[in-house]
């Protein structure tokens, strides 16, 4: 009730609700685009304050699209860029190492290095889209909300992205 | 449309893979859908970072308050002290001469020989607080509280006319008309019509009546010297509220001598006699000189 009669999100617990629910993406936009977590987490900071700033004047169904427009805006040429380094969930779903044979082994382990390259060398936007989708589980929806851009052009994004990982990793065999 | 972005279709689940699988690399294609799934997330700090964040909000509220605050407050004391301190007037008589000076009410300060008198202009209105070093005949128009600082002590009136001395260790204050009140250190003595009082250190000395219209050291004369004649003439005009023509003179003529501020026959009988001159009367407020044509 009381959200509706002020509908701002300078409450205390109207902000700390929108931070849980939205920080971690927004983190991990800034660390596929800088590749420093570090970075990512001084920018989350700055764009939370951002918005407290500006709480009165940013209602709270407007709280999340107003975070991604602080955020697009920060990483815009602040940083200097560097290689996103990702790491390899250790245990990996359905697969028990007796049905490997080494061989099997040893060309994954291959490919995973080629993998990791292959997305470092992605330009900026295919990488952030991308890694949103398969890291962080988005939707092309929920992606295109956060850069600010249409289905179609995250669509587009992936579609680049894959084709130019697949190239990259084919002819490097 | 849809064909053109099949790849992301199938990542996404929206197609199977007989749908794509005659692409080109369909092999590795899949490998990447696959392997790009195990990677983890990068590890943030959520706790942590919500922690500085609170931080930062408080302070950059507290900061950026003060901040806005403390720069009103500095700018509202500059522009007021510039303001006070621009429209402060001061005047300071000749060690042989005495000087008149007009408040904005038409309250008028004589100032002795030899003494200071500082008024403010633009907060008159608000508030009649003067100081004199020295001595001076006041002659305050009615309105709020006048108020003549001095080192050793302060005299208070509403309107009334009354002479205040204040040097070396001496203060003396003559009432002429009204009431004034007077503080000196915890001294604070209310002076009527024709009273003096004089204090020593703080200490009341003398207390006594006058019997004056005026103090005695106004001086009824004005003293010039190698003055330029309508400066001459200016100072007459003004003591005796008359206007004097002197466009038929030479302007060039310079006067060195005294002429009485209470006596307008006895000054206009000595500029006659001085410049062999001679003037017409045009009314009982307005002369004409011209030059003597008996010569």
């Amino acid at each position: 009730m009381e959200k509706q009669l002020v509908d701002n999100v300078c409450e205390e617990q109207v902000f700390e609700g929108i931070y849980s629910k939205n920080s971690e993406v927004i983190n991990n936009y800034f660390f596929y685009k800088f590749g420093n977590q570090v970075m990512a987490e001084e920018s989350v900071q700055e764009a939370f304050i951002k918005l407290w700033e500006n709480c009165k004047k940013v209602p709270f169904a407007k709280a999340k699209s107003y975070l991604y427009t602080v955020a697009n805006n920060i990483s815009l040429n602040k940083y200097k860029h560097q290689k996103v380094v990702l790491k390899y969930a250790k245990t990996e779903p359905q697969q028990t190492e007796d049905l490997q044979s080494p061989e099997y082994k040893m060309e994954e382990k291959e490919f995973k290095v080629k993998l990791e390259k292959a997305i470092q060398d992605l330009s900026e936007k295919q990488r952030t889209a991308f890694l949103l989708h398969r890291i962080d589980n988005r939707s092309y929806k929920e992606i295109a909300e956060i850069l600010n851009i249409s289905v179609k052009a995250v669509e587009k994004r992936m579609q680049k992205a894959l084709e130019g990982m697949r190239k990259q990793i084919d002819e490097f065999k | 449309m849809k064909q053109k972005y099949n790849l992301a279709d199938w990542l996404d689940g929206k197609v199977d893979d007989e749908a794509v699988q005659n692409t080109k690399g369909f092999d590795t294609l899949k490998k990447i859908k696959m392997y790009s799934a195990h990677f983890q997330k990068p590890e943030f700090k959520k706790d942590e970072v919500y922690k500085a964040i609170e931080k930062k909000k408080s302070s950059h509220r507290k900061t950026k308050f003060n901040w806005s605050i403390a720069a009103t407050i500095l700018l509202i004391i500059g522009v007021s002290t510039l303001v006070f301190t621009l429209s402060n007037k001061d005047f300071t008589s000749k060690i042989n001469s005495q000087e008149t000076v007009l408040l904005p009410d038409d309250s008028k300060v004589i100032l002795a020989q030899n003494s200071k008198f500082q008024f403010n202009n633009w907060f008159w209105s608000f508030d009649r607080t003067t100081k004199l070093f020295g001595k001076a005949y006041f002659d305050v128009a009615k309105g709020k509280t006048f108020t003549v600082k001095t080192d050793l002590g302060t005299v208070q009136v509403l309107g009334t006319r009354f002479g205040v001395e204040s040097r070396d260790s001496i203060f003396k204050v003559v009432c002429y008309e009204g009431s004034v009140r007077v503080t000196s250190l915890e001294n604070e003595i209310i002076l009527e019509k024709d009273q003096f009082v004089a204090f020593q250190n703080g200490r009341k000395v003398v207390q006594s009546n006058v019997y004056i219209d005026q103090p005695d050291w106004i001086s009824t004369k004005n003293v010039f010297k190698n003055a330029p004649l309508s400066e001459v003439i200016l100072q007459l005009e003004k003591d005796y509220t008359i206007e004097i023509d002197i466009s038929k003179l030479n302007q060039n003529e310079r006067f060195t001598g005294s002429l009485p501020s209470d006596n307008l026959s006895l000054a206009l009988d000595i500029l006659v006699k001085t410049y062999q001159i001679n003037f017409k009367v045009v009314n009982k407020n307005k002369f004409i000189f011209v030059e003597d044509e008996t010569r």
